[in-house]
């Protein structure tokens, strides 16, 4: 079933998009400039496009042709803006309460449940202004779950704080998302958020969406994000450590196996997603011998790009499930005469594998 | 006699700040943030009564509601006259003090970040319990300064009102008309108290709008 409908055209600003998703947790990435905060003002009713088609499962919130236009406040959708707009004038619990539908749960959600799963109890009699960054946010994301009685959209909820604080506000954020599920429309610029929080998602540039699908999917389509390096593939753990003496996690990914360290302890079984940095592979013409690399991988240069003084270099090795990227000098590539459909060595540490 | 010049006094002030908030508040958030010609014809005629010689709003204002004209028969025979009554100096005082307040209440509702009331109708809220519930709020401190300059000026109001009320003591006679006489007829004693009554009134009024128009975010 479709969960998200989003046809929309807009000439000011440039807005071009045409995306269906049957999965409620959905990212929008892409720089910033590309139009993401436009879409989210078109979905939550703010921003008119020239002909639209909104739906959020079976209800219609916009359709040009048709002529319906349902008005921001009868969307009931949650919507955590860019730069927080708590009320200055009025305390958290004020700005908590300020949805009508906050006091009746209507987004099966009551204000305490909101209360303690973001933990704001101590800040309920404060003023905006004397809040924390990473509490403004809380309170943001608090307000729009009570007035969520359709969706969520957040827009770049993690920007703006430092690294600490965007783990600690990230963790609340996984923890609203499983404790009180809803479709939810991420919007980010950075890819680590998309995979920590959504399954699927779009990508979009210059007010356009390009693609559209699985995270790993996009992602890797897309070389022109700051992300183009990073190759995502999904795997299934299949040995962790303790088990047979082991001190590394191994994942099976497709037929290829990967060896990596890693600090949390995966559940045999479980589905994991692998993050490989393009700088983090070596390429070799003959299989190496005497390396420290628990990686050593048969593949096939499957694409090949040249950015700059760089090649990124697309290998898999026959299996369209485990794709990855290295990056080496475009000297190297020439070096090596690297061209589609020869045959290399991959080499990879176990600690420049990342897993989640 | 100062009683009554007191509480007509006040009488007329209360009213005439009532006037500018019910009917400033709307025109002022009307007002804000136009600027075609519509809202520029608007912004000279509100403004008008503070360059025109106060017996000229009088005049105005007489024409209008005098038991000759229709606005004024209409009035009388619901039992509201306006002339030679207190209410009528209410109307004057109105009408001088109505550019005061708007000055610093629509410079308010212009500094309201118009981000925060687009972003609560996501939350649920209609347009007119945004208003209340946001901009209003945000605007507060602006017009409380706007409502202690417009309670001021209705106070001290003399010409339009002489001229719609005239000056009948215990009836329309106010603190400015009192004093008038008090000067006219060199009883400076008398002067001297009514001065200090109404320097006492204002500087009451103007206290309360400065404590209670400070920004408490």
């Amino acid at each position: 079933m479709v969960i998200w409908d989003i046809q929309l055209r807009l000439t000011h600003p440039t807005l071009k998009a045409n995306i269906t998703f049957d999965h409620p947790i959905v990212a929008i990435m892409g720089p910033s400039g590309s139009g993401k905060t436009s879409l989210a003002r078109c979905l939550v009713g703010l921003l008119r496009a020239e002909s639209s088609r909104i739906a959020i499962g079976d209800t219609i919130l916009e359709d040009t042709e048709r002529g319906i236009l349902i008005p921001p406040d009868q969307r009931g959708i949650g919507y955590v803006p860019q730069n927080d707009l708590l009320m200055p004038h009025l305390s958290v619990r004020d700005n908590l309460t300020l949805s009508p539908h906050s006091m009746e749960g209507g987004g099966g959600v009551t204000l305490e449940q909101a209360i303690e799963a973001l933990e704001l109890g101590p800040l309920l009699s404060r003023r905006p202004s004397v809040l924390s960054g990473g509490e403004r946010r809380r309170v943001a994301m608090g307000r729009a779950l009570l007035s969520a009685r359709r969706a969520l959209v957040l827009d770049e909820p993690l920007t703006g704080l430092d690294d600490r604080l965007r783990n600690e506000v990230l963790r609340y954020l996984q923890r609203l998302l499983h404790d009180f599920p809803r479709p939810t429309l991420l919007i980010t610029h950075r890819a680590d958020e998309a995979t920590a929080l959504a399954t699927h998602g779009a990508l979009m540039e210059g007010g356009v969406v390009h693609e559209t699908g699985g995270i790993p999917h996009v992602l890797n389509n897309f070389p022109g994000s700051t992300d183009g390096t990073m190759s995502i593939m999904e795997g299934t753990v299949i040995a962790t450590p303790g088990s047979c003496e082991r001190d590394t996690t191994t994942i099976s990914v497709g037929v290829t196996h990967w060896v990596a360290t890693s600090s949390i302890i995966f559940r045999e079984g479980s589905t994991v997603r692998i993050f490989l940095d393009a700088d983090d592979v070596i390429l070799a013409t003959s299989r190496p011998t005497g390396v420290s690399a628990r990686n050593v991988l048969s593949v096939r240069v499957v694409g090949l790009e040249l950015i700059g003084g760089a090649a990124i270099v697309h290998l898999s090795p026959d299996d369209p499930q485990c794709v990855f990227k290295a990056r080496i000098t475009a000297q190297s590539a020439a070096r090596f005469a690297l061209k589609i459909g020869d045959e290399v060595f991959a080499l990879v540490k176990s600690h420049a594998l990342r897993i989640r | 006699m100062v009683y009554s010049v007191v509480v007509i006094s006040l009488k007329v002030a209360i009213a005439a700040s009532a006037l500018c908030l019910l009917i400033g508040i709307p025109l002022a958030r009307l007002m804000a943030h136009r600027r075609g010609f519509p809202f520029r014809i608007l912004r000279v005629i509100t403004s008008l009564p503070l360059i025109l010689p106060p017996t000229v709003v009088g005049w105005f204002l007489l024409t209008v509601f005098s038991s000759r004209r229709p606005v004024g028969q209409w009035l009388e025979s619901i039992g509201f006259p306006l002339v030679f009554d207190w209410k009528g100096a209410a109307l004057a005082a109105f009408a001088g003090s109505l550019p005061m307040f708007l000055g610093p209440v629509v410079t308010a509702f212009e500094s309201v970040d118009p981000n925060l009331p687009a972003f609560a109708r996501t939350l649920g809220l209609s347009r007119i319990r945004v208003f209340l519930k946001v901009t209003l709020p945000l605007a507060a401190p602006g017009i409380w300064s706007g409502l202690a300059l417009a309670f001021a000026r209705s106070l001290g109001d003399f010409g339009a009102s002489l001229v719609v009320a005239g000056n009948i003591p215990q009836s329309t006679q106010t603190l400015s008309m009192a004093i008038y006489d008090a000067i006219h007829d060199s009883n400076e004693s008398a002067a001297w108290g009514l001065i200090a009554v109404s320097v006492a009134i204002a500087v009451a009024a103007l206290l309360i709008a400065d404590r209670q128009g400070r920004r408490t975010w």
